[in-house]
């Protein structure tokens, strides 16, 4: 295609998707009148009943867009009113059906289904579960195993408490689980030809929380560290290679220098502080990718957004303000605040040699104390993490994470009561991922079959 | 045209074999599969169609599959052909076919060295390519380790590499390799199919290594 064509259709379609794109209270409005509807069951999702891939818009949202009488934060209602006895995805069952009976108005695949009758099939479940978490392929012994004992289910449990004990799961699966939080970079890290800061103490951290029944909290809330023996360690920590300002390779820095009252875990690491927030002085790439990987909402996909009234301020005089910029910026912004104070890649000698990037300065930003997370105003990262790690996105993050790990895809809406159950019992297991997985194969997402 | 026609002698009783493994046999029967319960087979038996991050596409209840990733399958083919998991596939005799070469088609992904932060959700058609190439890497170390062991052989074991089964001895050696693969017994339809080559006039060998390779590549074997 012709580059100037492209350019144009490029911009036509941003400009189209744009008058309706990443409106919270489009998807608040439609979750009120259709509390029960599939997407409804949190932020990240409510987006999905008329996005596919924010922003473009899928089938339903579409006919909104045509049905609206006015500004979309308004006019939805009645939009979505107008078209209920349409079938936007021409599925054959109206859209007012598919609201309200676990159907996706805009995804002819999904359609309300009749009552699912699946039985819980042992023998499956155990192959699952040996691949998925213990790496392993199901021998025939223990299949003759499991069919001969009395009770299954123990056997199950016995057979995923020894794998979530082993070198895979804890040195290999949960790493893997790990690397989009974190997003190595060989180049930049340990050993690599310009070191900002040692990515090995993320992952030691992470696999650290994510096993052994500890709380996944400390996800955002640890102000330890691990070494590389896999024991805990308090306090700063000195860097693994001397700071190295000229010749081949350039060490800028490395360990854990911050002190550890200023920590909320993986989100304050030197890496991640270094990477995300380079030498921004408002981090909004740093509050994202927080955001996106620990709450599950993806600002870039319109979700999570929850304006703060009189934002963006522009702060740092980016031009956030415009308004096809202020529709992320008025969420983006409030969240990030909390943390400008927090360094980013410090590169003068002096910093250099003192490891000073990915440390707390009071002084670096005077933003601090004016951010917001989930509406509510935080005055400093503590309470940022503190929050986050206590809400239900966070809790619903998880056990996505989990179940997307086993079944490489997201509930289905058949499975939806099941995977609320999981998220819903964190608080009752003390935030212990190896429990969440227990309950996790005992569902018949996890080992259902048609009888 | 002999270097043809051999071809042609070993492509045919492969497809044989595969179809046995793939289209006779009843999915997922489970605990109800000596009752003699079989799911129907539909066109929506698969892993759904969707971004792992994303939305969900079409799946029926019950009938999605899960990927058997690369360490699992690795793992299923070192365990049940008693191979040494550091050298029974090389490529080029230097890298390995799971964790370097073949490892993205497998189901996993290298976030240092390639960047690549997030697996494959679905097997590609590249996928299929890997899991035939590292199936007959590992069967092919098998064999020729068991013609060497000769009387001493781990999984070869039912006849003489060098002769002519029998229906009875296919029967066995098939037997045996589906409990080292798929952790079952094999069905009847299954077994017919394997002991119909028996009047084929193949020689041993070649008759081991292709009930090897199919059965290791089944869909069964790579989709749970």
């Amino acid at each position: 295609m012709d580059v100037r064509l492209l350019l144009l259709v490029s911009f036509l379609s941003f400009g189209a998707a744009n008058e309706v794109f990443g409106s919270a209270a489009a998807g608040a409005q439609l979750c009120k009148k259709y509390p029960t509807s599939t997407y409804c069951d949190s932020e990240v999702n409510s987006c999905k009943t008329c996005h596919s891939t924010s922003p473009a818009l899928n089938l339903y949202g579409e006919d909104i867009r045509v049905h609206l009488g006015g500004p979309v934060d308004t006019a939805s209602e009645a939009a979505m009113v107008s078209i209920e006895a349409a079938d936007s995805d021409g599925d054959g069952v109206t859209n007012l059906d598919e609201l309200l009976k676990k159907g996706a108005p805009g995804n002819a695949a999904i359609k309300p289904s009749a009552a699912v009758d699946l039985v819980y099939d042992p023998f499956l479940a155990l192959k699952r579960l040996k691949a998925i978490y213990c790496g392993q392929s199901l021998t025939y012994d223990l299949a003759q195993k499991l069919a001969a004992t009395a009770d299954p289910k123990a056997l199950l449990h016995a057979e995923l408490t020894a794998c979530l004990a082993s070198a895979y799961w804890k040195d290999e699966a949960l790493a893997r689980l790990a690397d989009k939080k974190i997003q190595p970079l060989a180049a930049v890290g340990y050993n690599g030809n310009v070191v900002i800061a040692d990515f090995r103490w993320d992952y030691r951290l992470f696999t650290y929380i994510m096993s052994n029944d500890r709380d996944a909290r400390d996800l955002l809330a640890a102000q330890y560290h691990v070494d590389e023996s896999g024991k805990r360690v308090e306090g700063r920590q000195g860097r693994g290679q001397l700071p190295q300002i000229f010749g081949s390779r350039i060490v800028i820095a490395g360990g854990q220098p911050l002190v550890p009252e200023r920590r909320a875990g993986m989100i304050t690491t030197q890496w991640f502080l270094s990477f995300y927030t380079m030498f921004a002085p408002l981090p909004r790439n740093t509050a994202s990718q927080a955001y996106r990987e620990y709450l599950g909402m993806d600002i870039a996909k319109g979700e999570g957004l929850q304006p703060i009234p009189n934002e963006p301020r522009d702060v740092d005089a980016r031009n956030v303000k415009q308004p096809a910029c202020a529709v992320c910026h008025s969420t983006l912004d409030p969240l990030s605040y909390a943390f400008s104070t927090y360094s980013g890649i410090e590169t003068s000698v002096l910093n250099i040699l003192e490891n000073n990037s990915g440390t707390y300065n009071a002084g670096r930003e005077p933003w601090e104390a004016q951010g917001y997370l989930m509406s509510k105003p935080v005055k400093s990262l503590l309470e940022w993490a503190d929050q986050a790690r206590n809400s239900d996105p966070f809790k619903q993050n998880i056990a996505r994470m989990m179940f997307r790990q086993a079944m490489s895809r997201d509930a289905l809406p058949h499975e939806q009561e099941e995977f609320d159950a999981m998220w819903k019992s964190m608080p009752a297991d003390m935030y212990s991922i190896n429990k969440l997985v227990h309950r996790l194969i005992d569902t018949k997402a996890f080992g259902g079959r048609r009888p | 045209m002999k270097a043809r026609r051999r071809a042609l002698l070993l492509i045919l009783p492969v497809f044989a074999l595969l179809s046995a493994s793939c289209n006779q046999r009843p999915k997922w029967t489970g605990f109800g599969r000596s009752s003699g319960a079989a799911v129907p087979e539909t066109s929506s038996n698969s892993i759904p169609v969707a971004s792992e991050t994303g939305d969900v596409g079409s799946s029926e209840p019950g009938l999605d599959l899960v990927w058997k990733r690369y360490r699992a399958f690795e793992d299923g083919l070192v365990t049940g052909l008693a191979l040494n998991k550091a050298t029974f596939c090389q490529e080029l005799g230097k890298q390995s076919c799971i964790d370097k070469v073949h490892l993205t088609f497998l189901g996993g992904n290298d976030p240092f060295e390639a960047g690549l932060y997030e697996r494959a959700q679905t097997p590609t058609s590249i996928t299929a390519v890997a899991v035939d190439r590292v199936v007959l890497y590992a069967c092919s170390q098998r064999l020729e380790m068991d013609r060497v062991a000769a009387s001493a052989a781990v999984v070869f074991k039912y006849f003489p590499l060098s002769g002519t089964p029998t229906s009875d001895q296919l029967k066995l050696q098939a037997t045996d390799l589906y409990h080292r693969f798929l952790a079952r017994d094999p069905e009847a339809a299954e077994i017919t199919v394997i002991q119909s080559l028996s009047n084929k006039g193949l020689a041993a060998d070649k008759l081991a290594l292709m009930m090897c390779y199919s059965i290791g590549t089944s869909a069964e074997n790579i989709l749970l």
